[in-house]
């Protein structure tokens, strides 16, 4: 890389970016404005507020009979006793006609007074949703208090108990002393939040004009052509957004930091712990804090942006970036969690939670560091993987390769990782709510909505392939004889399986053994055998080998190598089952499948193994509940044998 | 596009042209001599520079110009040159001395400081040129350089693209106009579906069809 060149690209996109009022309206002016804006506006709005609630009068209710309670009550100016004259005072609060009741139980003050013993309930009636009716109730709150304290002095005065002094508490604030300073609370809980968004603002035009706006515009060719080279151009525009969100930040923190003075001359008093009180030391120590989550939010917008060939298109992906961005916001806020080892090694999470801590006064230079250094191997990463996608064909010419084409090119990774997460995900809240809800219904439900249907609709609706050029539903290589084949493999996975669970559960501790499995399953519905071995075995049989031995293995990039596919299939087949107990045995099968599916060049042979496979583990858990005995065992493995030779002597004659 | 066994040579002083249909591969030949695209097999060489294995070296003496290229709008046609001339590796004061010299030969020397956002699309166009030529490329590739222009615009390319012939420039264009082609090439390449069917001077791809007329020989040497 040469720094010259990365000097021209930085100054040339710098200056196209200021000209832009897209990136210099945020940048400068929003950012300026904010921190005055909000500093002065605020504690105004609330002090007005605070001095509504203390001014307004609140209309009440009491229901029920006490001299006592209608004295405190009439002792507070703001409260207007209104006299509705029924025993359902909820109604009267719900229409707003008072805006909070007292309910008394009957005598209850001469009950409290003459028994020592009894104790009363006392209903305070308001309407949650509405602000003056939650402030009444907080004031008919106190006054139940007093009530209770009057009580209590008549009762200790009737047991002749005079206490001459109250006890009282008294609580002091511990401040935490930091060298930069402490930023006041004001500060500390809206800065972060507003930063955050501020340096994602100011990437958004920036990043998707230097990356997206170059293809758009056919002036990556151009550029291509010189002797910058890829990364250079990278890492140069890497430096441009980064240098618009770090000055959209520093600017609307120089705001909040001014605006201290600004509000100390305007109003002197700001009320409510709305002061701003930003120290000098604090101020520059924070900003320099913000300088990795710039640059790490900055690589992560250009990533996004080398993804889209347009402008518009790249807004889109935009939103989820700025989402994404957001998350930490709440975990640096609410929760009381300062930098350390884990959360120094996040991006994103790392920046945020060392700023609040700066401002709150926790400084720790180690930590800080861990955090500098993983943002910028983050964003080095960032860099590596992005700068090859400027170049990338389709996306830097427009090229759309027709269906035939890329089926017979046979590379739908990208697609194949959507339809992956999305039946996991299905799988792992979709199928928890079926199966809870509709037991042996939720199974069968499952199959269908979570591992066919979607399978069927990604091949047809969304790659627009014919379904059987995928499917493969045509005669097996070797034939009928393949398929016995196949069906005499069946006893030979089930003991392979409840052996290797076995040997399992004697390393993993806690792990279940396939009977208990089993016997899991069959409790989900008091079900017929013939139902059982219908949902759990034929089914799964059926859905699971369309999903993975169909349509993913038929849509893995034909360069794959044979053992290549089988083991990506088998992996995600045992993923799928979402067990870590029953991962490599289910891992194993999926396998062996998808080895059958390629030796055949049909789906059927799997089908048929997959179903007997599970309709024999339900025979055997309804028939020989625990583990069964060492002959079945030995059956198995040798109907395996003659099944495995005779699949292979039989694809093997088909070819030759 | 996908492109295989395509082989031709391209002397100084020469107008070599691609003929083909759309969506033959001229456009993926070229951005493969350029550079831009990657070829899985084969080699080119610019004199003794092999591209591929040189790209860097083989960049700096050739010129890229397409029809769509396009301009960044905020910035004025001198940044522009200098910022193209400076990423071709010259010096401050050359790019400065040559930005004015192409300002003043292709006549946009008053728009020079000017946004190009404002500019016409006769002087957009000339600027592209002077963009694609200013570091003084041997050869210059030209990916359908006159598609979209008006008859004005097309003609200035034409003297633009002759003009760099009679200076000595190796000149590589594709075309899909038989107009353009016999107007201005010496030597043509008639390409389709990828594959390189003739190369020959119009003479002789007529004299091998049989055929009296340049479009006769194309259309004659597409369909067999």
């Amino acid at each position: 890389m040469q720094l010259e060149r990365i000097r021209l690209i930085y100054v040339k996109e710098l200056v196209e970016a200021i000209r832009d009022y897209r990136t210099v309206i945020p940048m400068v002016f929003l950012s300026i404005v904010l921190g005055p804006l909000l500093t002065l506006s605020w504690p105004n709005l609330a002090a007005t507020q605070a001095e509504k609630i203390v001014r307004d009068t609140y209309c009440v209710a009491l229901i029920g009979d006490s001299p006592l309670m209608d004295k405190l009550l009439r002792r507070q100016p703001e409260l207007k006793i209104v006299d509705i004259g029924t025993d359902v005072p909820q109604k009267d609060v719900d229409k707003g006609v008072i805006d909070a009741a007292i309910v008394l139980p009957p005598a209850i003050e001469s009950l409290l007074e003459s028994d020592l013993k009894s104790a009363q309930k006392i209903d305070i009636l308001y309407d949650g949703a509405k602000l003056k009716s939650t402030i009444a109730r907080l004031r008919l709150a106190s006054i139940v208090e007093e009530f209770n304290r009057q009580i209590l002095k008549r009762r200790m005065a009737k047991l002749d108990i005079h206490i001459q002094k109250p006890p009282y508490i008294e609580g002091r604030e511990a401040e935490v002393n930091s060298p930069f300073g402490v930023a006041s609370q004001f500060l500390q809980f809206m800065l972060t939040g507003i930063l955050m968004m501020m340096a994602l603002m100011g990437i958004i035009y920036p990043a998707l004009d230097a990356i997206t706006g170059e293809r758009e515009r056919h002036t990556l060719e151009p550029l291509l052509m010189t002797q910058a080279g890829r990364n250079e151009l990278f890492t140069a525009k890497l430096l441009v957004v980064s240098t618009t969100s770090y000055v959209s930040v520093i600017l609307t923190m120089i705001g909040f930091f001014a605006s201290q003075f600004l509000q100390r001359g305007i109003m002197p008093a700001a009320a409510m712990g709305m002061a701003v009180n930003f120290p000098w030391p604090c101020f520059l120590l924070a900003t320099l804090c913000m300088l990795p989550l710039c640059i790490t939010i900055a690589a992560s917008a250009l990533m996004l942006a080398s993804f889209a060939k347009t402008i518009q298109q790249g807004q889109g992906y935009f939103l989820p970036l700025m989402m994404l961005g957001l998350m930490p916001l709440p975990v640096a806020m609410l929760g009381d969690i300062h930098l350390g080892p884990a959360i120094a090694a996040v991006p994103f999470l790392n920046s945020v939670v060392a700023f609040n801590d700066i401002l709150c006064g926790y400084v720790n230079f180690a930590w800080l560091a861990v955090a500098f250094i993983s943002s910028i191997v983050f964003c080095l990463m960032l860099v590596k993987l992005a700068s090859p996608l400027m170049a990338r064909e389709d996306l830097l010419f427009d090229v759309q390769e027709s269906p035939e084409r890329r089926f017979a090119a046979n590379d739908y990774r990208r697609e194949l990782f959507f339809l992956c997460t999305t039946v996991f995900l299905l799988m792992f809240y979709g199928s928890q709510v079926l199966v809870l809800n509709y037991r042996i219904l939720g199974l069968a439900l499952t199959q269908i909505l979570v591992v066919l249907m979607p399978a069927l609709l990604f091949v047809h609706y969304w790659l627009r392939l014919p379904l059987d050029s995928v499917l493969k539903f045509g005669r097996p290589r070797g034939g009928m004889a393949s398929i016995v084949s196949a069906a005499l493999m069946a006893p030979a996975t089930i003991a392979l399986a409840s052996l290797f669970v076995f040997l399992q559960s004697k390393i993993m501790p806690g792990a279940e053994t396939i009977g208990k499995l089993m016997a899991k399953a069959l409790e989900l519905g008091n079900a017929p055998l013939l139902v059982l071995i219908l949902v759990i075995g034929v089914l799964p049989g059926l859905c699971e080998e369309v999903l993975f031995r169909g349509v993913i293995l038929s849509l893995l990039p034909r360069r794959y190598s044979q053992t290549k596919v089988i083991v990506v299939v088998g992996t995600l087949f045992g993923a799928f089952h979402m067990s870590l107990a029953r991962f490599l045995p289910t891992g194993l099968l999926g396998a062996l499948l998808a080895f059958l599916r390629l030796r055949s060049g049909s789906l059927w042979p799997c089908m048929v193994l997959h179903c007997l496979h599970n309709s024999f583990s339900v025979v055997l858990a309804t028939y020989v509940p625990g583990d069964p005995p060492l002959w079945m065992y030995v059956a198995g493995l040798a109907s395996g044998v003659v099944g495995i030779l005779g699949f292979l002597k039989a694809t093997e004659t088909a070819e030759t | 596009m996908a492109c295989r066994d395509i082989s031709f040579t391209v002397q100084d002083g020469e107008i070599f042209g691609l003929l083909g249909p759309n969506g033959a591969g001229k456009t993926t030949t070229l951005r493969i001599i350029a550079t831009i695209l990657r070829a899985t097999t084969g080699n080119a060489k610019l004199d003794d520079i092999d591209i591929f294995s040189e790209p860097d070296k083989a960049r700096s003496l050739m010129g890229f110009l397409s029809s769509n290229t396009g301009l960044y709008d905020r910035l004025t046609p001198a940044e522009i040159l200098h910022y193209f001339g400076r990423l071709c590796g010259m010096s401050e004061a050359e790019v400065k001395a040559r930005s004015l010299q192409l300002a003043q030969s292709l006549d946009f020397e008053k728009y020079l400081h000017a946004r190009c956002a404002g500019l016409s699309q006769g002087t957009r166009q000339k600027v592209s040129i002077a963009r694609a030529i200013v570091h003084n490329p041997r050869l210059m590739i030209l990916d359908e350089p006159s598609t979209g222009l008006d008859v004005l615009a097309t003609q200035s390319m034409h003297d633009f693209i002759l003009q760099a012939k009679a200076q000595g420039k190796a000149i590589l264009l594709s075309t899909h106009s038989m107009d353009e082609a016999e107007k201005l090439c010496d030597r043509i390449g008639v390409i389709n579906d990828g594959k390189l069917l003739a190369v020959g001077t119009i003479d002789e791809l007529k004299a091998t069809t049989g055929k009296a007329s340049l479009e006769a020989a194309f259309v004659n040497l597409v369909r067999n």
